[in-house]
Order: C-alpha cells, then sequence, then structure tokens
C-alpha cells in the first residue's frame, strides 16, 4: 500500500492523538474518519479503541496500533485481521515529552515486511524516529523494555547525583563531567542539566509511567526473566503516583530521592 | 618537569606512557616487569617512595585503595619522607573522599599540595589519550599541574577546591555505569526471550531514552563478539559498594543502585574473586535463562 494514495484516519481521544493530530496537519497528511478511511490506514491511538477501529476496516486496509500494549494481544489481533485481509502493525511511540513530539520520541515497530512497508514511511513523515524491532508484538516489547529502561536511567542518575550532592558536589558540575564519562546516560545528559537550570524533561504522567512499568513486569514475569531492577523501579514509581500529586510527571521523581533522603537539589 | 609515578598497573601504566615521552619521569611499582618497561622507555626506577619524591617536583599515584595510597605516602620510605616543601601529590586511584582529604591535610601541613585526579573511560581511552580526568582541589594547584595532566588526555575537568570531590563524582559515575549496565543486561535478556534481536533492541534503545553507555558500548560489542570492558568484577563491586556506602553515610537512600550491586554480589560469589566484569554478561544470561546472540560462548 502507497501511504500516499491510501486515506488515513486517527483514532483515539487522549494526548497521544492529539500530538499525532497536530503533526500529521503540520506534514499536510488529510486525516479522514474510520469510515472514509476504512480501506487504508487507520493509526489508533488508543487501545481501548483497538476493536472498534478493526471492526470497521476492509480487506486492503491496516490498522496501526500506536499504544503501549500487549505483545500477545497485537499478535492475536494480527491473526484476525489477516483472516480478513487486512495488515497489522504494532508502532507504539515511546516518548517522556508529547510537547515536544516529534523532536523527541520514537516509533518501535513491528509487524509482517509488506505491512510495514506500507506504513514506516508514513511515521517516518512525521519526523520522530522510526525503529523496526521484529515481527508483530515486536513494537510493544521493544515499547515495554525502552521505558523501564529510560526510568531506570534517570532513577539511577538521581541516586547517584543525590549521593555526589550530599557529598559537596553541584549538579551542574555532575551533569557537565558525567556525560562525558562511563556512567553517562539520558539522565545525565537530560535530567541533571534540566535539574541545574530548573527546567522540565517531560510531560508524562508517573500514573502512566507506573503503568510502562507494570506492563514490563509482568511481560518479564511471562517469560520468565529476572527484570529485578525494573521492578524494584516499578515499585517506586508506582508508590510516587499515589503519594506525589495526581499531574506528577517523570520529573517529579526527583523527589523519591529528596524526600526520602532529606534534601532539595535545589537548595 | 620532573615528576614522579607510582603505581603501573593497568590503568596506571596506560596513564604514565603518555608522560614518559614527554617529562623526566621517575616510576614505582611492586611489579619489576611494569617498571622495567618504564626504564626501557625512559624513565629512572626508584627504589621507593622517599627516593621518587626526591626526583618529583609532582608526584602522581594510581593504586587499587586508598589504603595502598596511605602505606604509599605515609610509611617507611614513603613518598611523604622526600617531598620538598612546594611540591605536588596528584592521587588518580578511586578511593575514598574522605581518606583522600585526611592525607591532603598532613601533606599541607608538610608545605604539600594535593589534588585527587580519578579517571574514567575504558582502557582503550586511557591507551588512545582521551580518558577523562576529574580533578578537585584548590584551583592555584590545578592551574599548576593542569599542563601535565592535559598530558595524558585533553579532557580534564576540575569540579570544586575540596580534595576528594573528583573521587566521590568517580563513584557516583562509577555506580551509574554498574546500575545502569545491570537494568540494561536484565530487560534485553527479556527482549531476547520475546525473539527480538539486540540488533533491533539497540536501535530502539539508542533511538531514546533509554540510551546509556552500555546499550551504547557493550551492546554492539555483544553482537560483534568483542569484549568491551578489561575491569575485574570484585572491583566494580568495591566501587557499587563504596558509592552505596558514600550515600547511606549522608542519609541518601539509593535502592535501585544497592539493588544492583546486590546482583554484582551474587555475581562474585557465583563466579570467584578473579572474574571479570565482561563475565557478567554470560551471568545475566544464565539468570534469565536466554543468551543475547544465538551460538554465542
Amino acid at each position: 500500500m502507497d501511504h500516499k494514495q491510501a486515506p488515513v484516519a486517527l483514532i483515539g481521544d487522549n494526548a497521544l492523538a492529539a500530538a499525532l493530530a497536530r503533526q500529521l496537519h503540520a506534514v499536510g497528511v488529510d486525516v479522514q474518519s474510520a469510515a472514509a478511511a476504512r480501506s487504508g490506514v487507520a493509526l489508533v491511538a488508543d487501545a481501548a479503541a483497538l476493536d472498534e477501529a478493526a471492526a470497521t476496516l476492509s480487506s486492503g486496509a491496516t490498522l496501526v496500533d500506536l499504544s503501549a500494549g500487549d505483545p500477545a494481544r497485537a499478535q492475536s489481533l494480527a491473526q484476525a485481521l489477516h483472516e480478513r485481509g487486512i495488515g497489522f502493525v504494532d508502532a507504539p511511540l515511546h516518548c517522556e515529552h508529547l510537547g515536544r513530539f516529534p523532536a523527541e520520541g520514537a516509533f518501535l515497530c513491528g509487524g509482517t515486511p509488506q505491512a510495514l512497508a506500507g506504513v514506516t514511511p508514513l511515521l517516518e513523515r512525521l519526523g520522530a524516529e522510526v525503529v523496526v524491532c521484529g515481527d508483530v508484538g515486536a513494537g510493544h516489547v521493544a515499547r515495554a523494555i525502552v521505558s523501564a529502561v529510560a526510568v531506570c536511567n534517570r532513577m539511577i542518575t538521581l541516586e547517584g547525583a543525590g549521593m555526589g550532592f550530599r557529598n559537596g558536589l553541584t549538579v551542574a558540575d555532575m551533569g557537565r563531567v558525567l556525560e562525558r564519562c562511563s556512567g553517562s546516560n539520558s539522565g545525565t545528559a537530560r535530567v541533571l542539566p534540566a535539574i541545574a537550570e530548573n527546567r522540565t524533561t517531560a510531560d508524562m504522567t508517573l500514573t502512566d509511567a507506573a503503568a510502562n512499568l507494570e506492563r514490563c513486569v509482568q511481560l518479564a514475569r511471562r517469560v520468565g526473566a529476572p527484570a529485578l531492577i525494573a521492578t524494584q523501579a516499578y515499585g517506586q514509581v508506582l508508590a510516587a503516583s499515589r503519594t506525589v500529586s495526581a499531574d506528577a510527571t517523570l520529573d517529579d521523581l526527583r523527589l523519591l530521592v529528596e524526600g526520602g533522603s532529606g534534601f532539595s537539589f535545589s537548595q | 618537569m620532573n615528576v614522579g609515578y607510582i603505581g603501573l598497573g593497568a590503568m596506571g601504566g596506560a596513564l604514565a606512557t603518555h608522560l614518559v615521552r614527554k617529562h623526566a619521569l621517575t616510576v614505582l611499582d611492586l611489579n619489576a616487569q611494569a617498571v622495567a618497561r618504564f626504564v626501557e622507555l625512559g624513565a629512572h626506577p626508584a627504589a621507593n617512595g622517599a627516593e621518587l619524591a626526591r626526583r618529583s617536583e609532582v608526584v602522581i599515584l594510581c593504586l587499587p585503595r586508598s589504603s595502598d595510597v596511605k602505606q604509599a605516602l605515609f610509611g617507611p620510605n614513603g613518598v611523604a619522607e622526600g617531598l620538598a616543601r612546594g611540591s605536588v601529590v596528584v592521587d588518580q586511584t578511586s578511593g575514598q573522599p574522605e581518606e583522600t582529604r585526611a592525607f591532603a591535610k598532613e601533606l599541607a601541613s608538610r608545605g604539600v599540595a594535593m589534588l585527587d585526579a580519578p579517571v574514567s573511560g575504558a582502557m582503550a581511552t586511557a591507551v588512545a589519550g582521551t580518558v577523562s580526568i576529574i580533578t578537585a582541589g584548590p584551583r592555584a594547584t590545578y592551574d599548576r599541574v593542569r599542563p601535565l595532566l592535559t598530558d595524558i588526555s585533553p579532557n580534564v575537568f576540575h569540579v570544586g577546591e575540596t580534595v576528594g570531590n573528583g573521587q566521590t563524582l568517580k563513584a557516583v559515575n562509577n555506580i551509574l555505569n554498574a546500575s545502569c549496565r545491570i537494568a540494561s543486561l536484565e530487560l534485553a535478556a527479556m527482549g531476547r526471550k520475546y525473539g527480538l534481536t539486540m540488533e533491533a533492541m539497540i536501535a530502539a534503545l539508542n533511538a531514546t531514552t533509554a540510551t546509556n553507555f552500555s546499550t551504547r558500548g557493550m551492546f554492539p560489542a555483544i553482537v560483534e563478539g568483542r569484549q568491551s570492558t578489561k575491569f575485574r568484577l570484585a572491583l566494580q563491586l568495591k566501587d557499587a559498594y563504596q558509592a552505596v556506602n558514600m550515600g547511606a553515610d549522608k542519609g541518601v537512600t539509593m535502592p535501585l543502585c544497592a539493588l544492583a550491586a546486590g546482583v554484582l554480589q551474587t555475581a562474585v560469589n557465583q563466579l570467584g574473586d578473579d572474574a571479570q566484569l565482561e563475565q557478567i554478561i554470560a551471568y545475566v544470561e544464565s539468570l534469565a535463562g536466554t543468551k543475547y546472540v544465538a551460538n554465542r560462548t
């Protein structure tokens, strides 16, 4: 399918859908209704809308699951759609700051080569990174891994920086030096400078972050992989999502270290 | 400049190599072969620390532990016995900041200034002269020895006038490196059990905020069948415990880092004190019951 010809629908009513709608408009993609695009590409931004979206599609269409989902469900849905002549790609977006999409963020894709060939050009046109991860479901697995490692990077960096800060180092010095050393990670590159400069790095809520980690931990248990660090991170993020404010974001994870240790990076 | 270098092991030897061609270098190490190699390069061998210090304006140490530094500085025939007032001691050991501050105070009473200047980077960067040197101590002393340090590597950082800050930052670096590695290896093992290739996971991790030193270095090396580290596992464990203990001493909660240290401890218990850091790859594979690359041995 040539995405330049196929009609495109965007299904979902959440922050992800809003960000995608903005960017689709910005790059000149004319978004149709689900009915008008039933033989084209249906971009589904909300997992709750997958079944309904699937039901509207006709043979030759492709359903693109952009939500953070389950690989087993994706494989089951893909098989059912295949029997109706409909393609499927899981392409969840990992983006810690939707307000900065597509400058930040990456689509992590799974699907058959044919389905991917028909969809990845459209995703690439949006401007974010597009990474092909494997067969159907691989996108969801990859996103779970990426989400968890990203949060672990951040939390490990906050813990280490907390130790350094309490032992006399400045956040600015730690950010500046660690980024040139073997401890470098997205936390040293983004989080420490943001703390030093009183900026934000994320609009992803702690509730969503906890859901991502729960998904990852469940996937790990399903295949017997002992994700010890991620499991510990999940418990802490879940607790934080329930004790910090309702609109707390990933940036507020610093409170775990600060509050638990009795200091503030800002003092 | 007349420079003395004590500790010609894997890292110290690599660092000192950058100095022997540019300065009048006096060396000291328990390993006679290591000393002989430097003599061949033009260095002068010292019988003990005091003799080395008498021949040097700046004495650099790169030893396994602060206890070794203490012995080298203040033990019988130690460096302190031979230092002239106005000399400088530079400690490149990944040591204990509080102990280093105590050494600095003692040396200051003898008219000798001190910096700590631990390094961070793979052995290859030390050999190539691109390792990061993280220094701390009086600004005037730093300004005086900076040209010497930049002969080792241009990547020199000054992180404050309090001696020991460099070692503190090195400790932060070490625990970040170790903990992110364990977290990443565990989750990559999960990915392998779902059939994702390491190549796909590397691409995904490094295109996002999941990127870290291990996803950029160790992971591609695994795919290519290369070794990416050259370090004893027990020493990484020591470094991890040092960082976590420094946090505990100041009341800082570090649960993820402490857990990572625990995983390293189980690895040392299983693999032995002489195990190499590279073996952590196979260890995490065994914990997960998978292989990062099919047929990887």
